[in-house]
């Protein structure tokens, strides 16, 4: 095929495997092309994008501390992003990382303000918290493995089940009784989770994420079950042939894909704000999908992926105070590398070759 | 009884317009075997296009025109990266989802940043149809409304025609039943796609305008609140078709409306429950219709014509 009137020529490749190197340049290019055409929307505000974007870069890496920040930030981009490739890995696209995140988050609260718990009390919301977004995230995988309902569409209309029931607890019932916002009262300090960086707010829950992230490892690729929860995602109906309980493996991938969207409510609970408020997930639940799409499902790429979408997250946010462009440039820039990403991997299938001399249909090629 | 229904109907048709075009735009997409659950986000987009479109110029025609183009651009992304790249259909969905709700934010927050009242702009105003707006209570309910909604019930007619009575259709539909076969006697497939997911996408924009300068005349950041998502699944309660993604989306709009009116009419109710009806019914409304058995067109796939 001829592309347009250019002497180029579309060109299978004659195998589809692809060098680590490829994979890296690709996204990197990927990234590059996103970033270029985001920076048309900074210019029409009167901005230089160079700028803007060295003050996005300057306000994730800057200093120790907005560093410190960045890690802040990843841990619970880590917890959701490895859920949203678990069920990706079953063949399932969770989209509900926001309501199970905020399930998660009210198990976590329940728990550190109602249960005497001691010692025990971190422990103890952290398992509530994986069983509340777990469960949240069990009723799609159900309705989804046993009547083949849609779960893209049910998990979207759990999330906003879940803030609108977390917004009415906490104008409620839960409603701290000594205060007018619509928020909790705050925890017990023996319910904060540690701070393992000095003078910073980096706390305890960020080496479990990475626990988290070797764990997943481990079991996707090197045990039974994670052996059959990737069969499951890359063909339903071999592995019912194979004699897998499909449903149950694609209903256990759901509840550990909401659980872990679950821990990371609990995290940011008992790391960062102490009480459960409106607005807890700053979209963590949505970012899941761009960290897993970008990571490739493949755990060391979600640590690399939520890395960067966590420094694009604290970088937007200088970028919006001391240059004036909308933080919402960063949401822009993650659809926008998905798009590019993804459709990239169109290179890996097909090279584009120059034809040196287009009269006469020669065959002369180049390789670009 | 008669007051109750004049409160509930005439408000469950303007809420049943925007699922109502957003459901169309996904008869022709997944039709034509295309899954695109970026509708949301064209939404999105439409309803604020709708809003700077009339605010610019003072016309909510110019709005309507600005969506359209807006929800064009959003189609042609879709297209490049989905039926020409070939990147998943649903994960071109959720980007185009997460790149709308970034850039229709951002947008706003620039151009109405500065003013610090609630944006009002011109929107369509209610056109009531001579004679048959006169008739008691169907006049109300029916026939008292602004162009948006007329204009989504006759589409539905042209498309019930357009997919069921002329070769144009047949053809569009075998796309979504059988792609190499339709490849086989001449169909341009990827072509046939290519046109029907932009204009799903504008369609689904159209919807967005019908939101904001159809209704309240104004934008709010993330305002078509999953109603994309509640077009696909009127779309698959409808069972693909036109006449039926009508019905669905009226089921919803009738729900919308009712809670709404739930919550006007009860003082200091707690609210949040009853915004929550529209997403349960529409999860009731999926698992009951799991139950028929009855599978849609086959969507989500990448064609690829043999290129030798």
């Amino acid at each position: 095929m001829v592309i347009f009137q250019m002497p180029l020529k579309l060109e299978r490749r004659e195998t589809e495997k692809i060098s680590l190197l490829r994979t890296i340049i690709t996204f990197m290019v990927a990234i590059l092309i996103a970033m270029a055409v985001a920076s048309l929307l900074i210019v029409a505000i009167g901005i230089n994008p160079v700028e803007a974007y060295i003050t996005l870069f300057k306000g994730a890496f800057g200093s120790s501390y907005r560093r410190s920040e960045v890690l802040v930030r990843m841990t619970p981009l880590l917890f959701t992003g490895i859920g949203v490739a678990v069920a990706f890995r079953a063949g399932m696209f969770n989209m509900g990382g926001e309501g199970q995140f905020a399930m998660g988050t009210l198990a976590c609260i329940l728990v550190m303000l109602y249960v005497p718990a001691g010692v025990l009390v971190i422990p103890l919301a952290l398992l509530a918290a994986f069983l509340g977004g777990g469960l949240y995230g069990a009723v799609p995988g159900f309705l989804k493995a046993k009547l083949g309902v849609s779960e893209a569409i049910v998990t979207i209309m759990m999330n906003f089940i879940a803030t609108l029931l977390i917004s009415r607890l906490l104008n409620g019932p839960l409603k701290d009784p000594n205060g007018y916002m619509p928020q909790t009262a705050l925890t017990p300090p023996n319910a904060y989770l540690p701070i393992i960086l000095e003078n910073t707010r980096l706390h305890a829950g960020f080496i479990l994420a990475i626990l988290v992230a070797i764990i997943f490892y481990v079991i996707m690729f090197y045990t039974p079950f994670g052996y059959k929860i990737r069969a499951v995602g890359s063909n339903r109906n071999a592995a019912r042939y194979g004699g897998y309980n499909v449903p149950r493996l694609m209903i256990l991938a759901m509840i550990i894909s909401g659980g872990l969207a679950g821990v990371a409510g609990a995290v940011e609970i008992g790391g960062l704000h102490h009480r459960l408020l409106e607005g807890v997930s700053a979209n963590f639940g949505w970012d899941a999908i761009a960290v897993a799409l970008i990571g490739k499902q493949n755990p060391l790429g979600i640590i690399v992926s939520s890395l960067l979408f966590a420094a694009l997250k604290v970088g937007g946010n200088a970028m919006q105070s001391t240059r004036g462009v909308p933080y919402n440039l960063v949401e822009v820039l993650q659809g926008l590398v998905i798009m590019f990403a993804l459709g990239s991997e169109f290179f890996t299938r097909y090279r584009v070759r120059y034809l040196s001399s287009s009269k006469g249909g020669t065959t002369k090629c180049t390789n670009i | 009884m008669y007051e109750y229904i004049i409160s509930i109907l005439p408000q469950a048709m303007r809420l049943t317009v925007p699922i109502l075009f957003a459901g169309l735009g996904g008869v022709l997409a997944s039709r034509s075997g295309v899954l695109n659950i970026g509708l949301e986000g064209s939404m999105l987009v439409g309803a604020l296009a709708g809003v700077i479109g009339s605010y610019l110029s003072g016309n909510p025609w110019l709005g309507l025109l600005l969506a359209i183009l807006a929800g064009g651009i959003i189609g042609i992304m879709f297209d490049l990266f989905a039926l020409t790249l070939g990147a998943p259909q649903a994960v071109v969905g959720a980007a185009i989802n997460i790149f709308s709700t970034g850039i229709t934010a951002y947008v706003f927050r620039i151009i109405f940043a500065t003013t610090s009242d609630t944006v009002s702009v011109n929107g369509f105003s209610s056109l009531k149809i001579p004679v048959l707006g006169d008739i008691p209570l169907l006049g109300e309910i029916f026939f008292d409304h602004n162009v948006l909604m007329y204009l989504a019930f006759l589409l539905v007619l042209v498309m019930h025609v357009y997919l069921y009575y002329t070769t144009g259709g047949l053809n569009l539909r075998s796309c979504g039943e059988n792609s190499k076969a339709s490849d086989s006697v001449g169909i341009k497939v990827v072509q046939t796609r290519y046109i029907t997911t932009i204009l799903s996408s504008v369609l689904a924009s159209v919807g967005g305008v019908a939101l904001s300068i159809g209704n309240v005349n104004t934008f709010v950041e993330g305002m078509s609140s999953g109603k994309g998502f509640i077009a696909l699944a009127a779309l698959t309660f409808g069972r693909w078709s036109p006449l039926g993604v009508m019905l669905a989306a009226f089921l919803f709009g009738l729900v919308d409306a009712f809670q709404l009116r739930l919550q006007v009419s009860i003082v200091d109710a707690p609210y949040q429950y009853y915004q929550m009806l529209p997403y349960i019914v529409t999860i009731i409304v999926l698992v009951w219709t799991s139950q028929t058995g009855v599978t849609g067109p086959k969507t989500g796939e990448y064609f690829e014509k043999e290129t030798k």
